[in-house]
């Protein structure tokens, strides 16, 4: 009697327990569902291109750009399966260069960009705007192997540029938490002066006309909050 | 340089450092200059080719360099050598800088500068040789063309022509 009273209070206790954990198992998934809608924040690795370049560089006046850029993401389905995201996207550039054939500058710039991103099978695909601005020293060069060169200010010089913008991608993940989104951005962009930036925070290529048309890469490694 | 003789198509701006100066020597003598350099230069400046020319059976002598022109300031002076003697020349200038367009950025032109003391322009107010007498100098302004061709079209480069006649 004693023995089967212990047996069934023991049933009884792995019902509830087997009760207790079927609950917690299921706001489990809840809570699994609300973590991937969790903002996320990348950092673009791909920037580090343009350090090693600029490192490797000893002209005078020095060329260089030194970009870095940041997104967050905000998904409303998630980010790592199939779902979609927004995202918003800011950088900052130092740069100097020659355009024109003789006109250096060196200067900095900043740029926003945000748009919508869907993810499906690892694949993604974007659309979105961007603005960019930027604000240096000019000087024009003529070289002087012979007597020194000849560097003369022209000033203060500036703009900015409004695109949209679209990306086609893929993304890597490495863990729940951790993935890499690779990413080839073609950018529409207006540029309000004729006197461009030697590089345009944001992007990674610009044709040189008024509107012209710019690509960028990204490898955004992400981390979801 | 390949894309434009490839192309065809290639802006001429003008030069983008240092402009010429030709420096035409005459003397009725034979001569043979053994060194030029320019003064005031940076040290590792590149040297200057010693120059061709001709002798001719007559005992004249022709003789042609080219010389690099100081953009920092409104004076190249340089210093030839032939034998024992040395021939110092100074060049006076002044330097327009202008914007021309994006293709060209700013573009250089040399002119004939007024002397300091307000009087007329001539040949030795802008040659002083020690040695030689100037015969000519004029000046070629930078015209910039669209499309050049292999001998260079219509497009010019700024830069001095000078003659001297050496003793």
């Amino acid at each position: 009697m004693k023995t089967s009273l212990f047996v069934l209070g023991c049933l009884l206790l792995s019902a509830v327990g087997q009760a207790q954990d079927s609950i917690p198992l299921y706001s489990d998934a809840i809570a699994k569902r609300a973590a991937t809608l969790r903002p996320s924040i990348g950092l673009d690795l791909y920037q580090a291109v343009w350090f090693i370049h600029s490192a490797g560089k000893h002209d005078s006046p020095a060329t260089y750009a030194y970009p870095v850029s940041v997104t967050v993401y905000l998904p409303n389905k998630s980010l790592t399966g199939r779902g979609q995201s927004v995202y918003i996207n800011a950088g900052y550039v130092a740069y100097g260069g020659i355009l024109q054939r003789n006109i250096y500058q060196a200067g900095s710039g900043i740029h926003v960009r945000a748009g919508i991103e869907h993810t499906r099978r690892g694949l993604i695909l974007g659309y979105g705007g961007i603005v960019s601005g930027w604000l240096g020293q000019a000087s024009f060069v003529f070289y002087g192997p012979t007597f020194g060169d000849y560097q003369e200010s022209i000033g203060q010089r500036g703009g900015i540029a409004i695109g949209g913008e679209g990306h086609v991608g893929a993304a890597i993940p490495f863990s729940s938490r951790l993935s890499l989104r690779m990413a080839l951005r073609a950018t529409l962009m207006g540029v309000t002066t004729n006197l461009r930036t030697p590089h345009l925070s944001g992007l990674d290529w610009l044709s040189e006309k008024q509107v012209s048309l710019g690509g960028s890469l990204q490898a955004n490694l992400v981390f979801r909050l | 340089m390949l894309i434009g003789l490839v192309t065809g198509c290639r802006k001429n701006c003008g030069p983008s450092g240092e402009p010429v100066l030709q420096l035409n020597l005459q003397s009725k003598s034979p001569l043979m200059i053994s060194r030029i350099r320019a003064l005031n230069a940076r040290p590792d400046a590149p040297a200057i080719t010693l120059p061709y020319g001709y002798t001719s059976s007559q005992v004249a002598t022709s003789l042609q360099v080219q010389l690099p022109v100081n953009l920092n300031t409104n004076q190249s002076r340089y210093e030839l050598s032939s034998g024992a003697r040395r021939d110092t020349v100074t060049v006076n200038y002044q330097r327009v800088f202008t914007y021309e367009d994006v293709d060209c950025g700013y573009i250089i032109n040399l002119m004939p500068l007024q002397p300091a003391n307000s009087g007329p322009i001539s040949n030795t107010s802008i040659v002083q040789s020690t040695i030689g007498e100037v015969t000519s100098v004029f000046f070629t302004r930078t015209v910039p063309y669209q499309i050049i061709s292999l001998n260079g079209g219509m497009a010019t480069n700024t830069g001095i022509n000078v003659t001297l006649r050496w003793p």
